[in-house]
């Protein structure tokens, strides 16, 4: 399975959804299908845009929120899935790129590359609902009941490709981010995160 | 004498809580050390405020800078140990995106903090700072926890990381 199939599958139904991109692969591939700019694609921080997605989660829970992790981003900070558990965000379904590989360096093997199991970990953490998927066939045939409330972690299982940087990262960089998500945020959820300064 | 110890409550966290609540701040994640434990668990007391512990402190960055695209007023607490930890996510987080972050940690490492493993905290952490541009400012007095809402703006208007370094004093009295 690519990782870009999964994201032509799952981007028509993101409409409603607050999607955040961990740096690297899950960045560039999401905007590379989805050319969205409603999405917040980190640039930094390695390992803690699920940190940053459960404080969207938390502060908007009527709205769905997806994060699109790195397995690498996701062994920098396990502890996300302690936090993450402990809050027990309904509306937080986290996505992780499984393909045991550091992709956009030039698909430098993980230290887990043989052993360990996401999906378990995620589970031993506390987190009830997780899902391991293979094919875009049981993506799409588990998708509705990802999206059922409760927290979710689901572990991507996606080949390695061969090339370092496969896709172009999106064309702003840090604070064009910043602005241009806010208001997208603003605009289609009705939140006022800048004052009538802008600020 | 300090001037402003009279207007000082018994209890330092509920003068701060009471200044987090005129900041309008409604989430605050959190790692303690022993000097803000006090403050914290006033605050898992707090209705108005949705505290999040965390496991390690700059997911209490990453937490509180998701929070401010939705409109929340956020806050991250901890120790000077801990924001040492978390320097490298403050500036390609929150310097590179220009997402504002108020901070309050713990000033160990003080003249009056005699514990052996904070004192580098306490000679370095404020020059590691500056040097990465993050203002940072004392609160020792009841004066100080006053102005944290003009802090709170001041940090908006600032677009980056600002801390808010809590006294021994303020925290734990003149004991030792």
């Amino acid at each position: 399975m690519k990782l870009r199939d999964c994201f032509a599958e799952l981007y028509p139904h993101s409409h409603e959804v607050v999607v955040v991109c961990a740096l690297g692969m899950a960045a560039n591939e999401w905007w590379e299908v989805t050319q969205c700019e409603n999405t917040f694609y980190m640039h930094g921080a390695m390992g803690f845009a699920s940190s940053f997605a459960l404080g969207i989660a938390l502060t908007m829970p009527d709205r769905e929120v997806w994060i699109f992790d790195g397995d690498g981003s996701l062994c920098m900070n396990l502890g996300t899935l302690l936090t993450a558990s402990a809050q027990a965000p309904g509306n937080l379904k986290h996505f992780l790129v499984d393909n045991r590989c550091y992709q956009t360096v030039g698909a430098v093997p993980m230290v887990d590359r043989e052993k360990s199991d996401y999906g378990r970990i995620a589970e031993g953490a506390g987190i009830r609902r997780v899902f391991e998927v293979e094919t875009i066939s049981a993506l799409a045939a588990a998708l509705p009941e990802i999206r059922q409330d409760g927290h979710t972690f689901v572990a991507l299982r996606v080949e390695e490709e061969s090339g370092p940087i496969l896709a172009p990262p999106q064309p702003y960089e840090g604070p064009e981010m910043k602005y241009r998500f806010a208001r997208a945020m603003e605009r289609r959820f009705g939140v006022t995160v800048f004052n009538a300064e802008g600020y | 004498m300090d001037p402003h110890a009279e207007n000082q409550s018994a209890e330092p966290a509920d003068d701060i809580l009471a200044a987090l609540r005129r900041c309008g701040v409604s989430l605050a994640a959190s790692l303690p050390d022993d000097w803000v434990t006090p403050l914290l668990r006033r605050l898992d007391r707090e209705p108005g405020i949705r505290h999040v512990p965390v496991a390690r402190e700059a997911e209490a960055v990453a937490v509180a800078s998701g929070a401010f695209f939705t409109g929340a007023r956020p806050l991250a607490i901890m120790g000077a140990t801990g924001l040492f930890t978390c320097l490298g996510e403050l500036a390609t987080l929150n310097l590179r995106h220009q997402i504002p972050l108020l901070i309050l940690a713990s000033e160990r490492g003080s003249r009056d903090d005699h514990r052996i493993y904070q004192e580098v905290q306490g000679r370095r952490l404020k020059e590691v700072l500056a040097s990465l541009d993050f203002p940072h400012f004392r609160i020792a007095t009841a004066a100080d926890v006053a102005e944290l809402p003009d802090a709170y703006t001041w940090c908006r208007i600032q677009k980056r990381p600002v801390v808010g370094f809590l006294t021994r004093k303020l925290l734990k009295g003149a004991t030792t």
